[in-house]
Parts: structure tokens; sequence; C-alpha cells
């Protein structure tokens, strides 16, 4: 046993070590039925962050600590801490997290579901963090330009592991259901029990836009309704050249019409409401006769329709599918400010300090909807994590277009390359 | 037109064929001269792609097949100037076929449609960086397994230099698997709300990720010349496994289903 802990360690000493720990935090976790690590709120988070970091540091500089600091930063415990959190984020790789629909009771209380929380989970991260942290203060001694790569990449990483981590209790996603014309100031929170969230700002929705793609036409199994193939997209100006095959059948189109409404069996063209594509389809194949007729996909006032050409055989419309979607805001705040925002995917608008997104709408009636669902997000420790993210890339980059042409040059001149 | 496009694959799979074959032989002209036509025809499907599509082809798996049997002969011929073998050639001709053929068989429909949180410019690098990192992975895993494989059935001793020969790509990989991965979070942010959520693809990414730092980490380890190096390359056999697992098999995981990738499907 004595000879087996022998100084350095190896990888096998360190794989023992942290499995041990790995272990005990499942265990403290099953004890603690199942409960997470917490993370206090602001300012708790903030002081401990500058403990762990002014006790790690002041610990780095004492002289009786030259071992742990060796063990620290040894390549062994590196490789090895890197494992177990691969080893544990493969189980949020497998499992759906958060959903508890599928673990069994004595998984959940080990925390599975919600691996990253986990005690395990912080543990390993925090000792990846010290690791990190002792490696750039080691390095930091001898400050050499060729090292710039190191200090970006490890640098970087460690404020992304910290920000993240210290700063996961501050961070607020709250859903706003905004009706058109309705103003609403509570959001409601992702977090466990759904609490409602008063905001310091209250939003109406003036306005809620859709732009769909045109519809796309399918062969399905009539009796699994199960898509055999989808066709191409309905292109509203080559309606006449639309061709569609599949095991011998041939679709073709007579007409379309984007909105259209059901009225007495028949579709009219109008732009109103509750209005679904309609297209007029023709199929033909050796020894079918007569196969033609209206396919849609139905809105909340009618239903959708097939072509039926044989009990597994019918050709169906497929819901349309949304190229963008926006949502005209007024805004109005505590101090008497009023103002517009315009939100859409991809392009979020800040207000104070909550940044918003167009999160969704109400799926059922589609481009008609009268609800805009916006996503209020607030990460004060955002601009960290940020720095983290820009230090890491600078240093990625920097490997990329100065350091690795070096390396390549230089064997080359070696004659390798 | 479209018809083209549909046949545009067997076109580059047939030079693809034809160079890996004149690869094989040794026909250094012959090779040259069909690598450049294949990389002409793929450069002329993608783009036909793009501009017919009306965005950019890089939304379903079939279509980041074509990016990667595309970029898997270019680094292909990188790693054939450094080596000098020509099995290399062959081999990521051979591997280009494949994922060629995978797209014949099995033929998509391309579609118009880009759901909105994919309409932004964090699309295009972020794809094309992933798919370079994954066939300079790609190609370094299978040198690294044909290493093992001598290693451990033929004998053949391990070393630094058989190491250094594909350390450069490998690195280069793990340093666009980290852009990758920035620029994904980067884009998140703005698309979803949070730039790290834990999606199932997210975690495979991670988990690929910290394969490919273990490898950094294993190299620089000062042990036994033989060991480290048989280490590093274990990592870099295991890392592509991640990979493909991140790129193909998280869709058959059950965590998929609550993915935001699965407009790959």
């Amino acid at each position: 046993m004595e000879k087996f802990w022998k100084w350095p360690w190896g990888l096998a000493q360190n794989s023992v070590l942290l499995m041990a720990l790995v272990i005990n935090s499942f265990i403290i976790q099953y004890l603690n039925e199942g409960r997470g690590v917490m993370i206090l709120p602001f300012p708790y988070n903030a002081i401990a962050l500058f403990c762990f970091l002014s006790f790690f540091i002041i610990l780095y500089y004492l002289p009786f600590t030259s071992r742990m600091r060796a063990w620290i930063v040894s390549y062994p415990l590196v490789i090895t801490c890197l494992s177990f959190l691969g080893i544990l984020s493969l189980v949020s790789g497998f499992f759906p997290q958060g959903t508890a629909l599928m673990l069994p009771p004595v998984l959940k209380r080990l925390g599975l579901e919600d691996i990253t929380t986990s005690f395990a989970f912080t543990l390993l991260s925090s000792l990846l963090a010290l690791s990190l942290l002792y490696a750039v203060l080691k390095r930091a001694k001898k400050f050499k330009m060729s090292d710039l790569a190191f200090y970006l990449n490890h640098l970087g990483l460690l404020i992304i592991i910290l920000a993240h981590g210290f700063g996961s209790s501050d961070r607020q996603m709250v859903k706003l259901d905004l009706e058109l014309d309705q103003v609403a100031w509570m959001g409601r929170s992702d977090e466990a029990g759904k609490k409602l969230i008063e905001m310091p700002f209250a939003l109406k929705l003036k306005k809620f836009t859709m732009e769909e793609y045109a519809p796309e036409l399918a062969y399905i199994d009539g009796k699994s309704m199960k898509v055999l193939k989808t066709c191409p997209i309905i292109d509203r100006t080559s309606v006449t050249k639309y061709r569609c095959d599949y095991q011998g059948h041939q679709l073709s189109l007579d007409s379309f019409m984007s909105n259209a409404f059901e009225v007495g069996g028949k579709y009219v063209e109008v732009n109103h409401l509750g209005t679904a594509p309609v297209a007029q389809v023709k199929i033909q194949a050796p020894g079918l006769v007569g196969n033609y007729g209206p396919v849609t996909s139905g809105s909340q006032f009618f239903a959708p329709r097939f072509v039926t050409i044989n009990p597994t055989l019918s050709i169906a419309m497929l819901p349309a599918k949304a190229k963008s979607y926006a949502s005209d805001l007024q805004y109005y705040t505590p101090e008497g400010e009023i103002g517009e925002l315009s939100i859409s995917v991809n392009k979020p608008k800040v207000l104070k300090e909550w940044k918003l997104y167009q999160y969704g709408y109400d799926d059922t009636m589609g481009k008609w909807s009268k609800l805009s669902i916006i996503e209020a997000v607030r990460d004060p420790w955002l601009p960290y994590v940020y720095l983290g993210i820009f230090l890491l890339l600078l240093g990625s980059l920097w490997m990329l277009v100065v350091a690795l042409p070096k390396k390549s040059k230089e064997l080359s001149n070696d004659g390798t390359l | 037109m479209m018809a083209l496009y549909k046949f545009l694959p067997h076109f580059s799979f047939f030079f693809c064929a034809l160079s890996a074959i004149c690869a094989w032989k040794e026909m250094k002209k012959l090779t040259t001269i069909f690598l450049a036509i294949f990389f002409l025809v793929m450069l002329f499907h993608l783009a036909g792609l793009w501009l017919s599509l009306e965005r950019p082809p890089m939304r379903t798996l079939g279509e980041t097949r074509l990016w990667y049997a595309f970029f898997l002969p270019l680094v292909g011929v990188l790693l054939y100037r450094q080596l000098k073998s020509p099995w290399v050639l062959l081999y990521s001709q051979v591997m280009a076929g494949l994922f060629l053929l995978l797209n014949m068989v099995k033929p998509e429909n391309f579609d118009k449609t880009l759901m909105p949180a994919l309409q932004s410019p964090w699309f295009v690098p972020h794809v094309i960086v992933y798919m370079i990192a994954y066939a300079l992975l790609g190609l370094s895993a299978l040198f690294a397994c044909y290493q093992l494989y001598q290693h451990y059935f033929r004998g053949k001793q391990l070393l630094q230099a058989d190491l250094d020969s594909i350390d450069l790509y490998v690195v280069s990989g793990t340093v666009l698997l980290t852009l990758g991965l920035l620029f994904g979070a980067l884009w998140a942010k703005e698309a979803w709300g949070h730039y790290w959520t834990w999606d199932p693809k997210e975690t495979w990414a991670l988990i690929t990720w910290l394969v490919y730092l273990n490898y950094l980490h294993a190299k620089l380890h000062q042990i036994n010349e033989s060991l480290r190096v048989r280490r590093s390359l274990f990592f870099v056999a295991i890392g592509f496994v991640a990979v493909l697992l991140c790129w193909f098999g998280v869709n058959y995981m059950p965590s998929a289903q609550n993915s935001v990738h699965t407009y790959i499907n």
C-alpha cells in the first residue's frame, strides 16, 4: 500500500483518489435527499469566490505547500480530472436532464437527473479550476511571450468556469406571456416551482408578425400517419411545374391557395384569421384513375384533408414551417419612461439589465397568434463569462495563426514535412 | 438544374474513387488531376446548392456530410505532404467516398426552409470550423489506430516521431473544436438566451473537447516514451469515437428528444 502511494502520483493513484472523492460525493448527495450544491445569490457568491481565490492564492505562496502545488498542476491529475468530468458529463449525454421521468428513485436521489449541480461535478469542476489557477500562477513566475497562448487559454477557461459556476444563482430566466394589446409585468420563472416574478418594467404586445415558408406536401402511410416521402415546398410561381414522385406515383398541382377558408365543403381564398394553405393535387400512376382533390394541413377552424391513393398511401400537407416571427412591443418603466421595441429570433433587445428574447407564440394559431411569449434573461456575471470566452478565443486564434504555423515551419526545417 | 445536383454526388464519388485508385497505385500525376477535378465538382456542387437553396447548405446531417467529404481529402493532401505515404490519400479518399456514398444511397430532400434560430451570422463559421476540425481529427484518428495496430499486433516500438507526425493536425483540430464550441456558445446566447444549456449535443461536444484536452496534456507528461506515445494515440483514437457520437450518435440517444439541435434529423 505504502509503495502504491509513493510520490509522485501517476494516473493510477490519481484515479483511485478521485474515484474515492466522487463516491463520497454521491454518498453525501444521497444522504442529502438528492439535493445538490446550492450557490447563494449575490453578495454571498461574490464573497465565496473572493474567499476561494484568496485562500488558494495565499496557500500557493506558502513554503510548506510545494508538494500540493506540484500535485495540483501535475499532468496525471489534470488527465484524471478531465476524464472524470467527461464521464460525469456522459450521464447527461445519455439521459434527459431535469425531467425526472426515466430515472429510478435511487438514481434520482444520487443526483443523476441534474448532474451539473451534483456534489461530484462541483468538486471536480473546482479541482479543475484550482489546477488552472495554479498552472497560471506557476507559469507567471517566469513570463515568456512564447507562452502567450498558454496564459490566454488557461486564464480564459478559469474565468469561464468560475463566473459560470459562482454566478449561476444570480442568473434569472423568466417568460412573459403577452396577449395582444394587454399589458403584462409578471414573468414565470423557469426554476422549480414556476414562481411569478415582478419585472422592473411592463410590456404591451402591439403586434405579432410571422412569416411562414410555403407548405410541403408529403406521401404518408394513411394508417400509421408516418411520412414516407417529403416533397419540396410549393413555390407559388411554379405551381404548374410542381412534381413529386414516389414509387411510380406522380404528384402534380392544379392550383394552390396560401390563405384559404372552408365554406360549405369548398375552399375560397381569403386573408382572414384561421385560414390555411390548400393545394389541389393530382396523382397519376399506372392503373390509377381519378385521384385528385384538395389537400390541406387545416387550421383551428377546419380539419386537415388528405387525398387517399390506397389504404396505406395518402397525400398530406405538412404544417407550414416558420420563416421568421417578431413582436412589436411597447414598454413602460416605474420611472415613467415609455418606449417601443421590436424583437425577433436571434435579435434580442436589452431593457433595464434584462435581455428580451422572442421565445414563442401560440402554436395552434400559427401566424394568426395573438399571443407572444417573450423570455427575459438577467445574468449579471455574463460580462465575466464573455471575458473568459474572449481570452480563450484569442488564445485559440493565436495558436492557429502564430504558434501552429511556426511549429509547422520548424518541422519542415527539420526535414519532417 | 436540380437533376444535375442530384447526380453531382455521383460525379464527385467517381473522381474520388479514381483518385483513390491512382493513389493506391502510386500514380502521382493522375492522382493530382483526379483530385483537382474532384475538388472542382465538389465546389460546384456546394456553391450550386447554396445558391439554389437560398441558404447555407449546412442544416441537415447529409449536408454536413458533403462538407466533410470536401474537407477530408483536403486534409489528406496536407497530411500526405508531411508523411509522404500514399495510404493517407487513399484513406482520406475512401472515407470521403464513403460519406458521398451515404448521400447517394439515402438522398435527402433539399428544402429551402431554415428555422429562425439558424438564421444567424454564426451559422456558417460554427459549422465550417467544426467540419474542418472533424476532418483533421478523423484522419489523425485513423493514423493513431494504424500506429496502435502496428504496436500491438506487429510488435513495433512506438516512438516520439510517430506522435509528432500527426501532432500538428490533432492540435489544429482541437483548436478548431474550441473555436466551434465558443462560436456555438456566443450564438446560443443570442438565439436561446443562454450560452450553455447542457443540450445533449453541447454535452457531447464538451465530452469530445475534454478527450482532446486530455491528449494535449498526455503528450507532455514526462514518462516512458513508448507509454506516453501509446497513451496519446489512444486519446486521439477515442476522441474520434466521441466526435462520431456527437455528430451522428446523439440523435439516436434518449436525451436527444429535448435537444435544440434536432433540426439536423
